[in-house]
């Protein structure tokens, strides 16, 4: 029952950040989908985006901290 | 939080991700119970994020419309700026391993063309070898009798005669 109420809010819990990611702004959203769903390193990412891999890191650490802020 | 403490909300986000406090917000944490809680909010709900990110990649593939946009970008930055070396370095090596295949299946098949088998070349020897059985006879008598003939308006008497008939 407590493991079933865990998932559910768990369940919940990542429908808000789906949603929450979706609103972040563009340069920040591909940086992370492109870091987390392709598993790229900062810079793959940053070869197929065409920015310094410095770069995708801090648009990667702005967007933790945006989802950070909202995801109260 | 209250007011005064609106400040320090980007540092103590900037705590829980870094890891580390400055001296500043520790020492405000160490006398504001209420910004000692909010940081502790904050870690629990970055110790969720971390959990939850990894669950948000597994579940999701990027839309086809944001692959499409990215190649996209890609595509444009990438003319007159520098080139992407992980796809330059790709492209290389399968144009070498392709151009490595191939030679290797040249060289291949003409060792296999000059490879001639045994009893092929043993009968191809046989034939440039071989003489027709009349071949001996022309060498032999046939030369002769054409040397003692005389020629088309010549005598027999012009013609030599042989030294050992002399003797």
């Amino acid at each position: 029952m407590v493991d079933g109420a865990k998932n559910a809010e768990q369940v919940v819990m990542l429908d808000r950040l789906r949603r929450e990611i979706e609103r972040l702004p563009e340069k920040l959203r591909s940086v992370l989908q492109l870091s987390l769903v392709e598993e790229m390193e900062a810079a793959d990412v940053g070869a197929v985006l065409g920015i310094p891999a410095g770069t995708v890191r801090s648009r990667l650490h702005a967007a933790r901290k945006l989802l950070l802020e909202v995801m109260k | 939080m209250k007011n005064a403490c609106e400040k320090w909300k980007d540092q103590l986000l900037e705590a829980a991700l870094t890891g580390s406090l400055t001296a500043g917000l520790e020492e405000h944490l160490r006398t504001c119970a209420i910004c000692s809680e909010e940081m502790n909010n904050v870690r629990a709900r970055k110790a969720r994020l971390d959990t939850l990110l990894p669950l948000v990649a597994r579940g999701s593939e990027p839309s086809a419309d944001f692959r499409a946009r990215v190649l996209a970008a890609a595509g444009a930055a990438g003319e007159g700026k520098r080139a992407r070396p992980w796809r330059v370095w790709t492209l290389a090596g399968v144009t070498a391993g392709v151009v490595a295949v191939l030679m290797i299946g040249v060289t291949l098949q003409r060792r296999t063309a000059r490879m001639i088998p045994e009893d092929e070349l043993a009968a191809a020897q046989k034939l440039a070898e071989w003489r027709a059985p009349s071949d001996g006879l022309l060498a032999t008598p046939g030369q002769e009798i054409l040397r003692t003939m005389p020629r088309l308006g010549e005598s027999y008497l012009s013609v030599p005669v042989k030294k050992d008939e002399e003797e």
